[in-house]
């Protein structure tokens, strides 16, 4: 009997060893399978160097989520953009200083406030081989402003009353009223120039990619590589520098930090933490900008309480966006408003605002004042699939006790994070916001009661008033101090609490050379070399 | 019972099961005293810090103390454990009574639908119910104790066929006692064996389901302390401060090691076909 029992108990423990060790072994084995598919293509591209005496070079970049689809018109998903924005070409681009550059159009001049008239490039080829003119922009916009295709970004270009090709090579746009924000709009990587032709045949281009960029589609094999090679008739000199380039979906951290760390990958995106361990890596820098995003609490505007302009004020003054900076992002993160730092002299120092001033005096004042100084309880909800939305939550619920709100914590799986947010079936949600290349989308976009993203209910005449009119207006210097009217209103308002700005980080191997990580382009690599 | 605890001591093995399941509900209960901080207090200067005198098991990535947090979720753990486990337990003895004793159509009706519930993995089946119920601690202990239920039901059916057959029974039944009271007074306390000993068993079960719902997003929300959410926040940071995840696993290793123990030990007390 006894023996029976020690046996057994012999056994549990064996058994329980062997689980930890095929736990292991899983973990371990599916980073054998990742070191075995880029091995293979490892010595494959080393074959193919030898064959090749001019040494083939290329660039290979983990991606963190398979692209959910190539076509540029349609896919928002940034695991989408990073591919095709290397494959389509767009009219203008952002230059390093983010202004606007020449791309296909060789140039473009204003005949007046509502006329905008392109000139292409001449004997520029799509990848078939067909060459493109302005039937091809003029179809393309088109398809864009379809309500059948529906295009995430048919609001950009709404301002377009009609296209006309005026020449084989000249395309003029008629807006309908003055639009400030139209070319920065049209440096988006989704306002790519597609081909007719491709679009028929295929019914959609999320299979296939057809384009006049850098480098052309060679193969997608799904949840593992989509490979790129080489434009060699691309119209702008010298570029791309490298042969090929090829995007690994690895979707856990773990894996793209040791695939850098060992050479697996030249380069690949990591956080804050991952950062500072690769510091001491001796073959990896870590490069980081400052990112155009930033993190926000979203109030549903019609909640009993939460409708209470006071007792939003209150909250925004128990929030201290500095602490959370230093605990969610690791320091790496600037406090924020809603036009992100890294848009340079459009975003206001928010610091100086006085809802910032983490004044806890002041917003159990406000309470009172609301009639709710015994504080009250609410519900933030995050996404469970964001690590540092759910510690913002916690740092919320941490800070706002001080004044009284006892806040819970809801966190929703990704899908029905969405629907919440479309819905705004919560009444606090913690979420993250791209502002965009131009201030219209951080304030228009989100804000306006018109607005496609603005969920929460705001709903003030005079706010959109302000807000139309910088889109409307042409002049620089005017626009931003509308623009600066406009933020320092919707800070006072607080329809969402803006919090901060993150750094993001991209460890690379320094076998490669000349490459720089911009805030609107993280992945400018047409330039970059391999030693 | 004098006889029972004897025998209990006397088994090594049950032993060990034993005081490893007294300290895990010393420790629950006296989770106030023992801790020095309280579970969700962040010490902001001392973010993600490892073990020291101050910090025992070191600190995570708000500067929460990781000792008392893994403290107050064996608080966490025992509670889902048991009111999980009793409300499968209450339902499967309810159903298992019922459907053995007066089998025909009830029984069939009963055990086509435990049928129906044990078709799907556990894990499945709680994600489902959760999914529907919306993620909450209260949610999380319907949940398992749904996914124990049949389990339960199954066991105490059987077990009421073996007892039915008996001649006690039979005359019970043939001098006019009242159904309720046959199964209450007779056969009722003669399938306890088994019950206890699945009790003990679904325990763990229970505890490791709960861990596992929490890691997943949908068992217990932060910042309440249960080993599993502490096991999710860990992950990002396995490789910068390894505590984190090594204290909370250790907790859940041990913990459903010694109610496992402590089941297989009282599983071989009480059958009657193991006595000697």
């Amino acid at each position: 009997m006894k023996n029976n029992k020690i046996l057994l108990a012999l056994f549990a423990i064996t058994f329980m060893m062997v689980l930890v060790a095929c736990g292991g072994n899983e973990g371990e084995t599916s980073g054998e399978t990742d070191n075995e598919n880029t091995e293979d293509t490892n010595t494959e591209s080393e074959e193919s160097n030898e064959e090749d005496s001019s040494g083939e070079q290329v660039l290979k970049i983990a991606n963190d989520q398979e692209p959910a689809g190539l076509d540029p018109h349609i896919t928002p998903a940034h695991s989408s953009v990073r591919v095709y924005s290397k494959i389509y070409s767009t009219l203008v681009r952002f230059d390093e200083n983010m202004e606007i550059a020449s791309d296909f159009a060789k140039e473009w001049d204003w005949k007046d406030d509502t006329t905008l008239v392109f000139q292409l490039r001449e004997g520029v080829k799509f990848h078939n081989g067909d060459e493109v003119t302005a039937e091809d922009v003029i179809y393309s916009f088109e398809r864009i402003l379809d309500e059948e295709t529906g295009s995430h970004i048919a609001s950009y270009l709404s301002s377009i009353d009609s296209m006309e090709a005026t020449d084989t090579y000249e395309v003029t746009f008629h807006l309908a009223s003055p639009d400030a924000t139209l070319l920065t709009n049209l440096t988006n990587s989704s306002a790519a120039i597609v081909s007719q032709k491709v679009v028929e045949e295929n019914g959609d281009l999320q299979q296939v990619a057809v384009g006049s960029g850098p480098f052309k589609l060679e193969e997608w094999v799904p949840d593992n590589r989509v490979t790129l090679t080489k434009n060699e008739d691309y119209y702008v000199e010298g570029q791309p520098a490298v042969d090929k380039l090829e995007y690994y979906t690895m979707v856990e951290e773990a894996s793209r930090l040791s695939a850098v760390r060992t050479g697996e990958v030249d380069m690949t995106t990591v956080t804050a933490q991952s950062a500072e361990l690769l510091e001491s890596e001796e073959n990896v820098n870590v490069m980081d900008y400052q990112s155009l995003e930033y993190s926000y609490v979203g109030f549903d505007m019609n909640h009993e309480i939460l409708s209470n302009e006071k007792v939003r004020q209150a909250l925004s003054l128990a929030t201290n966006r500095e602490a959370i900076a230093d605990i969610v992002w690791n320091g790496q993160a600037t406090v924020s408003g809603p036009i992100a730092p890294s848009m340079g002299d459009w975003s206001i120092d928010v610091k100086e605002h006085e809802l910032y001033s983490n004044d806890l005096d002041q917003a159990r004042q406000l309470l009172e004042e609301a009639d709710y100084g015994d504080g009250f309880e609410i519900e933030i909800t995050a996404a469970s699939t964001y690590a540092d939305m759910i510690d913002t939550a916690q740092i919320l619920q941490q800070q706002w006790a001080e004044i009284g709100v006892d806040a819970s914590i809801k966190q929703v799986e990704w899908g029905e994070y969405i629907d919440i947010w479309k819905n705004t079936s919560a009444d606090v949600l913690v979420g993250r916001n791209g502002s965009g290349s131009d201030p219209d989308r951080a304030m228009n976009y989100f804000f306006n009661s018109e607005g496609s993203a603005n969920v929460w209910g705001y709903s003030d005449e005079e706010y959109d008033e302000i807000v139309t009119n910088g889109k409307t207006t042409i002049d620089d210097a005017e626009r931003k101090e509308i623009y600066v009217k406009a933020q320092n209103h919707l800070l006072e308002k607080s329809p969402n609490l803006f919090l901060v700005s993150p750094k993001n980080f991209v460890a690379v191997r320094d076998s490669v050379e000349n490459y720089q990580p911009y805030p609107h382009n993280s992945e400018y690599i047409v330039e970059t070399t391999k030693k | 019972m004098r006889d029972f605890t004897r025998k209990i001591i006397e088994d090594k093995v049950g032993l060990v099961g034993l005081i490893g399941v007294l300290l895990v509900v010393l420790l629950a209960v006296f989770a106030p005293i023992i801790a020095p901080y309280a579970p969700d207090k962040m010490h902001t200067m001392h973010t993600m810090e490892g073990p020291s005198s101050q910090f025992l098991f070191g600190t995570d990535e708000f500067g929460r103390d990781i000792f008392s947090r893994v403290v107050y979720g064996a608080q966490v753990s025992l509670q889902v454990g048991l009111i999980a486990v009793g409300i499968g337990a209450f339902f499967g003895l309810l159903f298992g009574l019922l459907a053995g004793f007066f089998q025909g159509k009830i029984d069939q009706i009963i055990m086509r639908i435990m049928d129906v519930f044990f078709a799907f993995p556990d894990i499945l089946l709680a994600l489902t119910i959760v999914a529907v119920l919306g993620p909450s601690l209260t949610n999380t202990m319907i949940a398992i104790g749904i996914v124990f239920t049949p389990v339960f039901t199954r066991l105490i059916r059987s077990a009421v066929l073996t007892v039915k057959e008996n001649e006690y029974i039979t005359n019970a039944e043939a001098v006019g006692v009242s159904n309720t009271k046959i199964i209450v007074k007779h056969i009722a306390p003669n399938v306890m064996a088994p019950f206890i000993v699945q009790i003990t068993l679904a325990l763990s079960g229970a505890i490791l389901t709960e861990a596992g719902l929490s890691f997943l997003g949908l068992g217990v929300q932060p910042p309440d302390p249960s080993w599993g959410v502490m096991l999710n926040e860990s992950r990002s940071y396995m490789e910068v401060a390894p505590w984190m995840m090594a204290f909370p696993v250790t907790a859940i290793i041990i913990t459903i090691f010694c109610f496992n123990l402590l089941g297989d030990s009282l599983r071989d007390l009480l059958d009657p076909k193991l006595k000697q």
